[in-house]
């Protein structure tokens, strides 16, 4: 098995292998290493179309959100709002706000009373200056309604295109999902990164000028809450909500991924999230967990819940119940 | 323009009716003097106020202005939220006198309609109605016989109309007991109340009391995922995936 | 070191030797790579709606490829094996080609990662001193340790054996040895964590399984040998380096093992998850 006589090389066939530059090598090599620049130069054009603004060097040079000393929040906020009023012509009410002492949010909502109008999933759009120009381009809202057959609580037979006449439909209930805010939160465990986590209240955040876009959380989420920007999200300048917060509602660059932050803007502001203040059935339920006499855990305490695919073991902060 | 004619119904249909109903029962006699009663109301009323300029083409005087538009709803929420479309399932319809500018009290008919359980012949207010509520046949299940102003409690006693959440829970005790809590019906507002004020609607502006389940709506449009091949820009290698 | 970049350079200029055929394939080569750039400028600049993705596939053929890769470059490891495990003389001299093969997939690899990103620009908060890094909780930054680590290994024993037969002297084993040992390892690792950054999601029953990571090796262990083999005889046919047949019988015999292993783990999962119709393969249903 040991002969491989072809592979025995001697110092001459290697001098000769690794002749000097001539003048032929030379200028074969120069002419081809000229066209493959050329040809990367023009491949690469369109990035010379990258707007004014997209990429700039505070931009790259940012710290993480928890790092970040309050002057120089300050400053982020103001150049963002700079950059709103630049671009989209609306000067937005931008601010940071903090979770809440002896807070922790949860939701409760009630599937006999849902009747599937989808009301929620489109305040969430405009609440959240989500792209909506196009009929076709609504995908970012954090609120999908299923539609689910009597008689079964399994998701995977059901269906979140339903356009009927009128809703609800004899022998169908809804189902909304979004963000769970669980606790036991894959998304924020898998970001290599820490461009998400877990506040003091339970929201689940993300951190827009940190976050990598590599969509492992959207992976990991078992809940389709997460949207990521496959564009640059558009909007009219008369639809921008001007009432924002660094964490939420922000208008978000592209390429990062977003998720319902419970509208943390209004929450920590003590108002009922978006999709609650537009249910024409009054189906949802929203509160203080540690509050004895909140809501919420008027619902826990009276009605039987159950977390939708709890053997995931999240341990969701949003329950499901039945009334009748 | 209305006015004539919804007199004319009022005394046509009242009269037709009564008519041919009195042939039958003696409550048609009743509907017959109630027929004859409104009119005289009209009249009466017209008289009352301040006459406006009669218009070209209507010989009878303008309707009173009351300062409170008709079965007005308080505001849902707040009203920084107005971009948030918290319209309730419901809208009040009003009755038609009322919206015509006549004022909300009942009684101004009903002081000349004696209470009867039997009463189901409504003659031109009150038409309308379906009653739909499960065993609940009979105005009078809910409305006060002596004052059309006023619901009636248990006892006979009058709930005011605002209480209305009362009259409902004499039923209702469990989804009484969950809009208490806030856990049934809308609320607005704040979720905080060391933050703010909340509003909480009552009953009757999401379900009809006539009809208590809630109308089928339109659900709004299904959220699509773009065809995004579909609209590309021309670039060349794009079609990497 | 000098000498080092001496031999560095001297590839660089060997690299633009050739006849009129290398000269056409690293030609075709090169203007698939620049179309590519192409596609990715136009990416980087209208965002990642130009792959037709959407929120519903979040993630699609650049993952796919990375993990394809990523096995091929595992399956490196069973070139070496054979050669330093059992000592095989006959595989001692394409080992060389297994660690350069794996260099280079390995090297697609991180590009497909980096293509996929969202903010490409923001690559630095992966990296440790700039970023903050998720380390040990998120699979995808062990995986970042992992491929880059393979990478480190087999750019070091590559270049080492090959800088040691430009010199025409013998290897010191102890230079190289201890890592070959180590990139053993190192191989089953770097597909093991890129098999549990699927396993880890128990929001995906499909992919919540633990034959996955096993049954990505076996079926790496075939792919990568099998690729090798093509390779093998395009360099025999288009080349002057001999390479006989002992070695591609080596590999056919591990792949018929591997294969039969993969066999047997697929046709476990395929029972598992449809024999009852549970919730756990309803997405494949």
């Amino acid at each position: 098995m040991n002969e491989i006589p072809a592979n025995q090389q001697s110092p001459r066939t290697l001098e000769q292998v690794y002749r000097p530059l001539n003048r032929r090598t030379f200028l074969k090599g120069g002419a081809a290493t000229v066209a493959g620049m050329a040809g990367l130069v023009a491949a690469l054009k369109p990035l010379l179309a990258l707007e004014k603004g997209d990429l700039t060097l505070d931009d790259l040079l940012q710290k993480h959100y928890r790092e970040l000393k309050p002057d120089e929040l300050q400053r982020i906020l103001k150049s963002l709002a700079d950059k709103c009023e630049q671009e989209r012509g609306v000067r937005p009410n931008l601010r940071d706000l903090k979770p809440l002492d002896g807070v922790e949010f949860g939701y409760a909502l009630n599937l006999t009373r849902c009747v599937g109008c989808r009301r929620c999933a489109h305040a969430c759009l405009k609440e959240n200056n989500q792209s909506r120009d196009r009929w076709d381009d609504i995908e970012m809202s954090y609120i999908r309604v299923l539609e689910m057959n009597k008689g079964a609580i399994n998701v995977e037979t059901s269906n979140h295109y339903y356009a009927p006449e009128t809703v609800p439909q004899k022998d169908k209930y809804y189902l909304p999902v979004q963000c769970h805010q669980c606790r036991q939160s894959p998304c924020t465990k898998v970001c290599p990164v820490q461009a998400t986590w877990q506040e003091k209240d339970g929201v689940v955040v993300v951190d827009y000028n940190w976050c990598i876009g590599c969509r492992y959380c959207m992976a990991a989420c078992p809940y389709d809450a997460r949207r990521f920007n496959y564009k640059k999200p558009t909007i009219e300048k008369a639809a921008i909500n001007p009432n924002q917060g660094y964490l939420s509602n922000r208008l978000r660059p592209k390429g990062v991924v977003e998720k319902c932050t419970f509208c943390l803007h209004r929450t920590r502001e003590g108002k009922y999230p978006a999709c609650l203040e537009v249910c024409p059935t009054g189906a949802r339920v929203f509160g203080n967990l540690l509050d004895p006499d909140s809501e919420i855990n008027y619902i826990l305490n009276n009605k039987r819940v159950y977390v939708l695919k709890e053997e995931v073991g999240t341990l969701p902060r949003f329950y499901y119940f039945f009334d009748k | 323009m209305k006015l004539p004619a919804l007199i004319r119904t009022a005394l046509g249909g009242g009269l037709a009716r009564g008519w041919r109903l009195g042939s039958r029962s003696p409550a048609g006699a009743v509907a017959l003097a109630g027929g004859i009663g409104l009119i005289a109301l009209l009249l009466v009323h017209a008289q009352g106020v301040p006459i406006a300029p009669p218009a070209a083409t209507n010989a009878l005087p303008r309707m009173p202005v009351v300062p409170r538009p008709p079965a007005q709803q308080p505001p849902v929420g707040l009203a920084a939220d107005a971009y948030l479309d918290k319209t309730p399932p419901r809208e009040t319809k009003g009755l038609d006198l009322v919206k015509l500018g006549w004022t909300y009290n009942c009684m101004e008919c009903h002081k000349l309609f004696p209470a009867k359980w039997h009463y189901d012949r409504p003659m031109n207010e009150h038409k309308d109605l379906k009653l739909d509520h499960g065993n609940n046949r009979f105005c009078l299940n809910c409305h006060h016989p002596k004052n059309r102003n006023a619901f009636v409690d248990y006892d006979g006693a009058e709930i005011a109309q605002a209480d209305v959440v009362q009259l409902c829970a004499k039923c209702h005790g469990p989804t009484y007991r969950d809009w208490q809590a806030g856990v049934h019906g809308r609320q607005n507002g704040h979720w905080d109340a060391k933050k703010g004020d909340k509003t909480k609607l009552r009953c009757i502006q999401c379900h009809d009391p006539h009809a208590p389940n809630f109308q089928a709506m339109k659900p709004q449009p299904a959220l699509v995922y773009p065809p995004r091949a579909a609209h590309q820009p021309k670039a060349a290698g794009a079609a990497q995936h | 070191m000098r000498a080092y970049l001496t031999f560095i350079w001297r590839i660089w200029l060997l690299s633009w030797t050739g006849n009129r055929r290398y000269y056409a394939w690293m030609g075709l080569l090169t203007v698939v790579a620049v179309i590519g750039a192409n596609a990715w400028a136009h990416q980087f600049v209208e965002g990642l709606q130009t792959t037709g993705l959407t929120n519903q596939v979040s993630w699609g053929a650049y993952i796919a490829n990375f993990t394809f890769l990523v096995g091929v470059a595992a399956a490196a490891v069973m070139l070496v094996i054979p050669a330093y495990i059992y000592k095989k003389e006959h595989m001692h001299e394409v080992v060389l080609f297994g660690e350069l093969m794996a260099i280079a997939v390995i090297v697609m690899c991180l590009l497909f990662v980096t293509v996929d990103l969202g903010r490409p620009d923001r690559f630095l908060h992966m990296i440790p001193p700039f970023g903050v890094f998720n380390f040990p909780g998120s699979i995808l930054s062990w995986d970042v340790i992992v491929l880059n680590g393979y990478l480190l290994l087999n750019l070091h024993i590559a270049g080492y054996l090959l800088y040691c037969r430009y010199h025409q002297r013998k290897p010191t084993k102890r230079f190289y040895i201890p890592f070959v040992f180590l990139s053993i390892f190192w191989a089953v690792s770097i597909h093991t964590v890129t098999a549990f950054l699927y396993v880890g999601l128990a929001g995906r029953p499909f992919w919540h399984h633990p034959l996955v990571p096993a049954r990505f090796l076996a079926s790496a262990f075939v792919a990568g040998p099998g690729l090798m083999i093509l390779a093998f005889q395009i360099i025999r046919k288009a080349m002057r380096f001999h390479i006989g047949d002992a070695p591609i019988v080596t590999l056919r015999m591990i792949m018929t093992v591997a294969m039969l292993i993969n066999m047997f783990l697929l046709g476990s999962e395929l029972f598992t998850e449809f024999y009852y119709p549970t919730q756990h393969a309803a997405s494949a249903h």
